[in-house]
Formats: C-alpha cells, sequence, structure tokens
C-alpha cells in the first residue's frame, strides 16, 4: 500500500531503474549522432514537422544542430544534447565527439553496474581516469607558435580536420586557406562578428570567395553616388519619414485646408533641416536602420552623400563595428557622434543581386566570406561548417596548442589511462580500464563509418602505440595505420573540451538514482 | 528494461571479431533505407520532367493550389510550382531552382541528369561500395567532364552577333514559342547588346532589361522598343493629352492631391461659408503645385504610387490637363530606379525642388493602341542609359507568361555567353563526347573510382537517350550510332531532332553556351553527392 506523495499525473522512477533510463537514453542520443562522426561521417536530414517550405528542412553533419532540433523527452538525453550546446559555444566543434564519448563511457559504465560495483565507486574510477587522461593530452599537446611557417600549416591542417568531416570536405584545402586567412585577420581576437558570412545560392561551392571588408546585402539610393573613395561614415538608426510626436492620440485641429498645407510644409521642413545636420557632420555615407523615404532620399542624393536604407539591426550593428563608428539617433549634438570610416564604398554584384561593399574599413579586422551553391540546403550546411572551422581556428590562435587526430589522441589517452589502471588498486581500476575502452571506441566509430573492419584496425592502432610510435592514427581514406602528425591536426582545446565535458555529463548521469517527473500543466483551451 | 539490459552490453561488447561486425551490419540496415527512398523520391522527380527535355519535350499543366493554371516545358517553373513534399525530392526542385539563377537555361537537363546519376548510385551502392566513395569518385568525374567540356568548347566573339543568334535560336527552340525563334532570337540578342559593352562587361544585370507583357496580337507582334515602355497609361479623363512631342519627362514621388501629414488630423468647420473656403484653398493648393510644374516646363509627368494617399484627384487633372501636361499614375518605387536609368531624369520628391534639370527629354511620349491594349512608348531619349524594353503580345496569358519564360531563359543564355564566351555545340553531342572520354579515363585508373568514373560516363549519356526518346526515335540506335561516329572523330555529331536523324549540329547551328552545361554538370554532382551522404531523416521540431 503506497501513499501518494506527489500530485496526479507525476511520475517516479527509482533506483536501477532510474539508472538504466538515463544510461539507456543517454547511449539512444549518442547512437543517433555517432554515424555523422569523422570524414566518411554521414548527413542527416531534418525534416520539421511546423515550418514549411525550405525552412523547414536541414541537411546536416553538425551534431549541435541534430541535437538542437529534434525533439526529446528523456532527462538525460537533454544533459547530452546540453553539453554539446555548450561545446558549440565554447570551441565551436567538436559538439558530435562530445556526445558520443559521453554515451561510449556511459555503455562501459551500464557493464560495470552489472557487475554490481556501486556507481560511486565507477565514479572514483573515472575521476581518476579523467585525470591521467588529461595528463596525457597536455604531455602529447605541442606548439608552433613561435615558427611562423609550421603555425599557418598547424592552423591549416586544423581547418581541414574539421571541414573534412563537413560537406565541404571536396574544397577543403580552398576552404582551410579562406578561414585560416579569415582568422589571422583577426589578430588573436576571438570576436567573431567581424567575420561575416554571406549565403548566395547560384554558382558552385568553388566559387565562394573571401572579401576583405564588409558587405551589407541592400541597395544605394535612386540618383545617388555609386562608390565612394574614402567614405566618411555615418551608421544611425533614426526615422527618415517625419519626426511624431510619440503621445497616443495626438491629433491637430485645423479649421481649412491652408493650415494643412503649412503644416505639411513644416513637417517636410523638419526633416530638410535632420537632413542638413547629417550632411553638415561631413559624411559622404549614411546607412539607417530604418527606411529612407523619397524626401530624405532626394536631399541626399542633392548632397551627393550615398544613402542606403533598411539595414537590419544586424547590418547597422556590424557595420559600427567593423567601420569604428557607433549607432547614432539623434543628431543635435555633432561632438557626441562617431563617424565610421572606410577606403572606399562601391556597389558589386553577387549573383543576380546588387550589393554595397565597405573595403579597407578602419578595423581591419573585418572581412566577409561569400559562400555560393546549389541549394539552400547546401549553403546553410557550408555556413556551419565555415562557422564551426573559424571558431575552432580562432580559439586555436588563442591557445595554441596542438594534438593530433585520427583516432591518434584517444588511443593515446586510453593507453596512458590502461596503464596508470594497473597501478591502483581495488575495483576503481576496473572502472579505469572501462574508461579507456570508451576512448578506445572513438576510433571505433571513425573506421565502422567508413566502412571499413574496425576490429581489425583499432587493433592495428593499439599496437602501435604499445610499440612507442604515439603519433599513429588512421586514415580512414586508405583503411591504414599512418604516422598523423602534421596531416591530421586537431585543436588541444577542442580535445580536451571533449573529454572533460563528456566525462562530467558522464559522472552527472550515473549519480542519479531518481527520476521525478513533473505532471504537464493542464492547458485549458485543449 | 531487463532485455534491453541484456542485448546492450553485449553489442558493445569488447572488439571481439564477429560479434562487433555484426552489430555494425545491423545498425548498417536503416541508413540503407533511408538512401534508397532518397533516391526513389528524386528519381520520381527527374522522371516526372523527363519528357519536357528538348524541343520535341511536352508541356505540363499544373494547377497551383489557387486554383491558377500554369502551362510549362520550363523545368525550374515546372518544379516550383510542384508540391514536392519529400525532403530528397526538394533538393532537386532547389536544385533546379540554382541553375535558373546560374545559367537560367538547362533547368530541366539538370534535373535529369540528377536522376540518371542516382541511378548509377544505387547501382554502385548495392555493389557494396561506400557511399561517400561514390560521393567522391563522382566528384572527381565531374571535373574531368567539365575539362572535357572546355576542351570541345568554341571560343567566341560577342561582335559575333550570327553565333550570338544561333545560341539563342537553340534555347527558344525547345519552348512553347519554338515556330517565333525567329522573331525572338534577333530581340533578345540585340537587347543584351544594347546594354552590355562586349569589351568590358563580364556580367548582364538583366533588371535592366524591361519586359511588358500585353494580351492581344501574336507573339509575331512581339518587338524590342528603343526607348521606355510603360505599361501604366496616360490618364485622359479629364481630357488631357496622350501624345506629346519634344517631351519633357518629370518623376515625382509627391502627390497631387490635398494635403496630408503624417500628424493625425482633422478639419474642424463650423459653419456653410467655411467650407466653401476650404473648397477654395484646396483648388488654389493644387492649382499652384502644377503651375510650379508647368514653370520648371514639365509637359510629361510620371507619379510614383502612393499608399497614403491618392496620386491625383480630379481637380488636379484637370488643371494639368488645362495646361496640356500628360499625366501616368501608379508607377510602383522599384520601377523609379529603372525609370531614371531609360529616361535620364531624376526622381523629384518636393515641389519645391522640381527643376529643370532634374527632368528628362524625350522626342516622343505617346500612348498607343494597337491589338486592343494600350501602353506609353517614350521614344528619341536624349541621354538614355543603357537599358531595353520589350513588348510581348500574345493571345492569351498562358501563352504571354510561358513567352516571357521563354525569353527570359535565351536572355540568360546570351549572359551566359557574356560571362564565359565559349559554346558547346547542343544535340547531345558535348554528352557523348564526355562519357567517351570519360571512359577512357576509367580505363586508366585503378579502385572505386574506375568504377564511379564509368558509372558517371554511362549515366551523363541519359541526356542523348531522352532527347532521342522525346523525338520519338529509338534510343538505343541512335545513342549507339552516335557513340561510333564521335569514336571515328566527329566530334560535333549529334541528334538532329526536327529531322528525326544524326548530324553536325555545327551545321545545323544547335549550339548552347558553355556555362549551361558546365553549370548543369556541377550542380547536379553537387546535389547528388549530398543526397549520398544523407543517412538518416529525423523529424524536428
Amino acid at each position: 500500500m503506497s501513499t501518494q506523495l506527489f500530485n496526479e499525473g507525476a511520475t517516479q522512477e527509482r533506483a536501477e531503474n532510474a539508472r538504466l533510463s538515463n544510461i539507456i537514453g543517454a547511449i539512444a542520443v549518442g547512437d543517433l549522432v555517432k554515424s555523422t562522426l569523422g570524414p566518411k561521417g554521414m548527413d542527416k536530414i531534418l525534416q520539421s514537422s511546423t515550418a514549411r517550405g525550405d525552412d523547414g528542412l536541414i541537411v546536416t553533419n553538425d551534431g549541435a544542430t541534430i541535437l538542437k532540433s529534434i525533439p526529446l523527452d528523456n532527462a538525460a538525453a537533454k544533459v547530452l544534447v546540453n553539453i554539446s550546446k555548450v561545446q558549440d559555444d565554447e570551441v565551436g566543434d567538436g559538439t558530435t565527439s562530445v556526445c558520443v564519448l559521453a554515451a561510449e563511457i556511459l555503455r562501459q559504465a551500464e557493464q560495470l553496474l552489472d557487475q554490481r560495483i556501486h556507481p560511486q565507486t565507477i565514479i572514483d574510477g573515472f575521476r581518476l581516469a579523467t585525470v591521467s587522461a588529461r595528463e596525457a593530452l597536455e604531455k602529447a599537446a605541442v606548439s608552433h607558435k613561435d615558427d611562423e611557417n609550421q603555425w599557418r600549416e598547424d592552423l591549416l591542417s586544423i581547418a581541414r580536420t574539421t571541414l573534412s568531416s563537413k560537406v565541404l570536405a571536396s574544397d577543403k584545402d580552398k576552404f582551410a586557406e579562406v578561414c585560416v586567412n579569415a582568422v589571422l585577420r583577426l589578430k588573436g581576437s576571438t570576436n567573431l562578428d567581424r567575420i561575416q558570412i554571406i549565403k548566395k545560392t547560384g554558382g558552385k561551392v568553388s566559387d565562394s570567395y573571401l572579401s576583405d571588408g564588409f558587405i551589407l546585402n541592400k541597395k544605394i539610393g535612386v540618383n545617388q553616388p555609386r562608390s565612394v573613395k574614402g567614405a566618411r561614415i555615418l551608421v544611425a538608426n533614426t526615422p527618415m519619414d517625419t519626426d511624431k510626436v510619440k503621445v497616443f492620440g495626438a491629433k491637430i485641429k485645423v479649421s481649412d485646408t491652408a493650415q494643412l498645407a503649412e503644416l505639411e510644409r513644416a513637417e517636410r521642413e523638419k526633416m530638410r533641416t535632420k537632413v542638413q545636420k547629417i550632411a553638415a557632420l561631413g559624411i559622404n555615407v549614411f546607412v539607417n536602420r530604418q527606411l529612407i523615404y523619397n524626401w530624405p532620399e532626394q536631399l541626399f542624393a542633392d548632397a551627393g552623400i550615398m544613402a542606403i536604407e533598411h539595414a537590419d539591426f544586424d547590418g547597422v550593428e556590424r557595420l559600427a563595428l567593423v567601420t569604428g563608428g557607433e549607432i547614432a539617433s539623434s543628431f543635435d549634438s555633432p561632438e557626441l557622434i562617431k563617424l565610421g570610416a572606410c577606403d572606399g564604398v562601391e556597389e558589386i554584384i553577387i549573383g543576380e543581386d546588387r550589393m554595397v561593399k565597405f573595403s579597407g574599413a578602419s578595423a581591419g579586422e573585418a572581412c566577409t566570406i561569400v559562400l555560393r551553391g546549389g541549394t539552400n540546403q547546401m549553403l546553410d550546411e557550408a555556413e556551419r561548417s565555415i562557422h564551426d572551422a573559424i571558431a575552432v581556428l580562432s580559439q586555436t590562435v588563442a591557445e595554441p596548442r596542438i594534438v593530433y587526430g585520427g583516432g591518434c589522441s584517444e588511443m593515446l589517452m586510453s593507453k596512458v589511462v590502461d596503464e596508470a589502471a594497473k597501478l591502483v588498486a581495488g575495483k576503481k581500476s576496473i572502472a579505469m580500464e572501462a574508461f579507456a575502452r570508451a576512448l578506445r571506441q572513438m576510433p571505433t566509430i571513425l573506421a565502422d563509418n567508413a566502412g571499413l573492419d574496425s576490429a581489425d584496425l583499432v587493433a592495428k592502432l593499439r599496437a602501435a602505440h604499445y610499440e612507442g610510435r604515439s603519433t599513429s592514427g588512421l586514415d580512414l581514406f586508405q583503411g591504414t595505420v599512418v604516422d598523423v602528425s602534421g596531416k591530421v591536426t586537431e585543436s588541444f582545446k577542442l580535445k580536451r573540451q571533449v573529454l572533460l565535458s563528456a566525462s562530467e555529463a558522464a559522472e552527472m548521469i550515473l549519480r542519479v538514482d531518481d527520476i521525478i517527473r513533473c505532471a504537464p500543466r493542464q492547458r485549458s483551451n485543449h | 528494461m531487463a532485455s534491453v539490459a541484456t542485448v546492450a552490453p553485449s553489442k558493445a561488447s569488447v572488439p571481439a571479431a564477429s560479434n562487433s561486425q555484426n552489430a555494425t551490419y545491423n545498425q548498417k540496415d536503416k541508413p540503407t533505407q533511408v538512401r534508397l527512398s532518397n533516391i526513389t523520391a528524386a528519381k520520381a522527380v527527374a522522371d516526372a520532367i523527363r519528357t519536357s527535355l528538348g524541343p520535341r519535350g511536352m508541356d505540363k499543366m499544373i494547377e497551383t493550389g489557387k486554383k491558377e493554371v500554369v502551362i510549362s516545358n520550363d523545368g525550374a517553373t515546372i518544379l516550383k510550382h510542384m508540391s514536392v513534399l519529400h525532403p530528397a525530392a526538394r533538393m532537386l526542385v532547389d536544385l533546379s531552382a540554382a541553375q535558373d539563377v546560374e545559367a537560367g537555361d538547362g533547368t530541366t537537363s539538370v534535373v535529369v541528369l540528377a536522376g540518371s546519376l542516382l541511378v548509377a548510385a544505387e547501382k554502385l551502392l548495392k555493389k557494396g561500395i561506400h557511399p561517400t566513395q561514390v560521393a567522391e569518385g563522382f566528384q572527381h568525374a565531374a571535373v574531368e567532364a567539365v575539362k572535357i567540356l572546355e576542351d570541345i568548347s568554341i571560343p567566341i566573339n560577342l561582335d559575333d552577333r550570327e553565333f550570338l543568334l544561333k545560341s539563342a535560336t537553340t534555347s527558344l527552340s525547345s519552348k512553347v514559342v519554338s515556330q517565333y525563334s525567329s522573331v525572338l532570337a534577333p530581340i533578345v540578342v540585340d537587347s543584351v547588346l544594347r546594354i552590355v559593352n562586349p569589351a568590358v562587361d563580364t556580367n548582364v544585370d538583366l533588371n535592366d532589361i524591361r519586359v511588358v507583357k500585353k494580351i492581344g496580337g501574336t507573339i509575331d507582334d512581339t518587338e524590342l522598343v528603343p526607348g521606355l515602355v510603360l505599361n501604366q497609361t496616360a490618364i485622359t479623363s479629364a481630357g488631357g493629352p496622350s501624345r506629346i512631342e519634344k517631351a519633357k519627362i518629370g518623376l515625382i514621388q509627391f502627390q497631387l492631391s490635398p494635403p496630408k501629414p503624417d500628424m493625425d488630423n482633422q478639419i474642424v468647420v463650423n459653419d456653410y461659408r467655411q467650407m466653401d473656403r476650404i473648397l477654395k484653398e484646396e483648388r488654389a493648393y493644387l492649382l499652384n503645385l502644377v503651375k510650379k510644374i508647368k514653370k520648371a516646363g514639365c509637359n510629361v509627368l510620371l507619379i510614383q504610387k502612393s499608399i497614403l494617399r491618392d496620386a491625383v484627384n480630379s481637380l488636379s487633372l484637370h488643371f494639368l490637363a488645362k495646361l496640356k501636361i500628360m499625366a501616368i499614375k501608379e508607377i510602383e518605387r522599384d520601377e523609379i530606379e529603372f525609370i531614371c536609368k531609360a529616361t535620364g531624369c531624376k526622381p523629384i520628391a518636393d515641389v519645391d525642388s522640381f527643376t529643370e534639370d532634374k527632368l528628362g527629354t524625350a522626342d516622343l511620349v505617346e500612348e498607343t493602341d494597337s491589338n486592343g491594349s494600350r501602353i506609353v512608348q517614350i521614344s528619341g531619349i536624349k541621354n538614355a542609359g543603357k537599358t531595353a524594353s520589350i513588348i510581348m503580345r500574345g493571345a492569351n496569358q498562358y501563352v504571354l507568361d510561358e513567352a516571357e519564360r521563354s525569353i527570359h531563359d535565351a536572355l540568360c543564355v546570351i549572359r551566359c555567353l557574356v560571362k564565359k564566351r565559349a559554346l558547346v555545340v547542343g544535340g547531345g553531342a558535348p554528352e557523348i563526347e564526355i562519357s567517351q572520354r570519360l571512359s577512357e579515363v576509367a580505363k586508366t585508373q585503378v579502385g572505386f573510382q574506375a568504377i564511379c568514373f564509368q558509372s558517371f560516363a554511362e549515366a551523363i549519356e541519359v541526356i542523348p537517350t531522352t532527347l532521342a526518346e522525346n523525338t520519338g526515335l529509338s534510343p538505343i540506335s541512335i545513342v549507339t550510332e552516335l557513340r561510333n561516329r564521335h569514336a571515328n572523330g566527329e566530334k560535333s555529331v549529334g541528334i538532329n531532332v526536327r529531322k528525326g536523324i544524326i548530324s553536325d549540329m555545327l551545321k545545323e547551328n544547335v549550339i548552347q553556351p558553355l556555362l549551361v552545361s558546365t553549370s548543369a554538370i556541377e550542380l547536379s554532382t553537387e546535389t547528388v553527392r549530398m543526397l549520398l551522404k544523407i543517412d538518416d531523416i529525423l523529424a524536428s521540431r
């Protein structure tokens, strides 16, 4: 006879059940995304149930995007989604790896639980394993920041590794170049807002290019100069129709048409003074977030000022950032207005559309990557890939150490953990061995995805590492074990983050022994 | 629960060879299903429009969701209107749209080609080749194919009008309007040549070519107009003129109607006399506006549409008519730029800035009435910019719409030639040539790549095959004969669809821009690669 403790509809899962449902949920998520891992990983179509048309269709290889989009109803699965999101924010790439590693660790933990080992003991073992894995990783990490050529070569290699698992794999050399150039322009800053990505359907992916400066997808007003050299730019967010009295219901009573005409004239005069004030700042390019109506447009044209209307919040903010100006909305005190500047502003055509290019901006870091491609899905996915690559590169510039990919680092860590386990007495060592096995699953999955005989390859790889060739990794194109140093490079920060987040998440899920699910809130209307 | 707990560990147990391979094999089942379903869906789309390929291709009639009927032969248009649900099929629709943007023509071929490549890929997958390997093989084959195309292409000079005419004719010949290609081709070529400078330009902004559609007459009556044509008509309700010689054209963005400030306002009328005064003032206000316009010497007035107030009212029209000013209203804001460029006038947003230097001058502005529809034609423009206007005529809306699409395609063909100045022959000849040379390349390679090259080479023969099928010829005998003659070095031999025989395409003047063919191969391969890499379809929010 049980007492009802919870509200109606709330459920509780306990001990073994809770743990199992968590582990199974997490493993299911891991299995879902693991086929996207590596250079031979597959893509997934995400078909939205709500949005119609092209908005509802995403083709992607990016773990974070997949996990973000699918609705899940399992607490542990949500934890994995969360760590993948955090990985995306922190490093930008490795979103799939972190999920898969966490799932593999849990898969191993499940077996240990079957052997009646207490979860806390497992956790202790995992912690020891994580510490030694991390040390091994740190020891293996190298930095070439002092040698400029080697450093650039490293960055290119990292970009190629990241891109090789994405849709841009066939043009990875080109895009690696593009990404590295873009990131090096940032000069160490990790503010990726300065790298703008413009997508235009048409053309082929290899038609994409890196353009210095900032491109605004807007048109220049009628009869205004099409190109300006030595531009002084005012970025504004101000109404350019009429300055209205913003009191609700403000109304004017007049007694005849002449007064009305006068009123209209007054409105126009007000706008003329506004334009004059703006022109008096000595600018030759005016960019407004809001619409510029015919009358001010003509005034700007008369003053020889290039005026661009309706540039969106995103547009004006980026433009202010790259030209070094500030967004202005009142023009009464000119000394407070900070103008932006750049060498040239001109109209260009990309595909069938005209756009405005700001080149040689005073904040020289700015650049734009123009992406071309056959379909919208292609472009979106390409944008995600580029974003990942740029994020990783910018993190690498900040933390220059690198490690080797292709399953090399994982195998290295696995070996060290295995060796450390031998020195630990008690059940913890079993957990550490399990952790090492989970790490070895990563190269296994890579090989599986490439359609290779994973059991054979991973055993060979392990042997290579025990023989002391600690830079051995998998060549997934040839299906052999090779020395990957200088070929498959990954950011140290990324790998470390994957290791730490995955083991933390696994630990968190293991600790749970009780799931209480509250009743969903009742909705009255349906 | 218990059963899962026992199954899962066995699946993940230490890489004992047989066990783990079994597990991976089972896991590979679903991705294969998904891939096959994608390929099937995409193939269905390709098959649906296959019969539209070529000069003897058939049209499709589509009833849209709004119960409008669209009849078209243009791949991009058909696919755009088909409400396709399957995500993979939608990617083919996008593919066709991308070809439309890039080359403007070959929108059917690109989808048919993608369909054929998918069939080839399916066969390769069944042989057990990994999808990424197929994708890679196709990618390399496509690069090779483009090289072959560039090799057999004929460089041209934009001064060579003959060649341009021939390519426009080839594009038009597969459309509804094919019998009028002798009329339309010169129009297309001349309109593009008007707006580009052959020596320097590498792109054409087709926005500078304006197509005005009017029902009435036949497509024969379509003409390229020197100057500008407006869809809008002159307002003659108040007796205003509809023909002005030595015109001075003003384009205004303000309205000739009683004032209306942006603030909410209310005119309070206290008695009868005041009402009279208001009317009088309104009259005076409008008269003042019109007089200022007249003073600047303007005699043709184009008025931009406004959603806030009337562009003109009967009173202002009356004044305009009295002062012999022709008025045309309802000019859209996005037309302004074109009109400015064409007539050399500048938009005027306020009556006080209405000065003579903002006006454009033309010899004649005339409203003409032909075949039951009226248009305004501005001719003899001084300082005209580089624009062109085409008046299209046709018996009904469907013919007109389809003719417009055909003209657009033909314009794009010429644009392709401006972008990339080289030609290839049509009639399936380049495809056969690619197929043969790729097979040769395949023989020099080893491994998966060789098989992929061979499959790619066979897949690309779908274009001549379909062309022959649609013409009612035996595809097998035609394609084999083509292969034979290409092998003997007759590189420009293709299917002569009109006569139903095989002949030298260069002599038959069947030519098309290189860009159309290269972009078709590149885009379709790209899409196929993307489709092959997909292994799962998930429902997202």
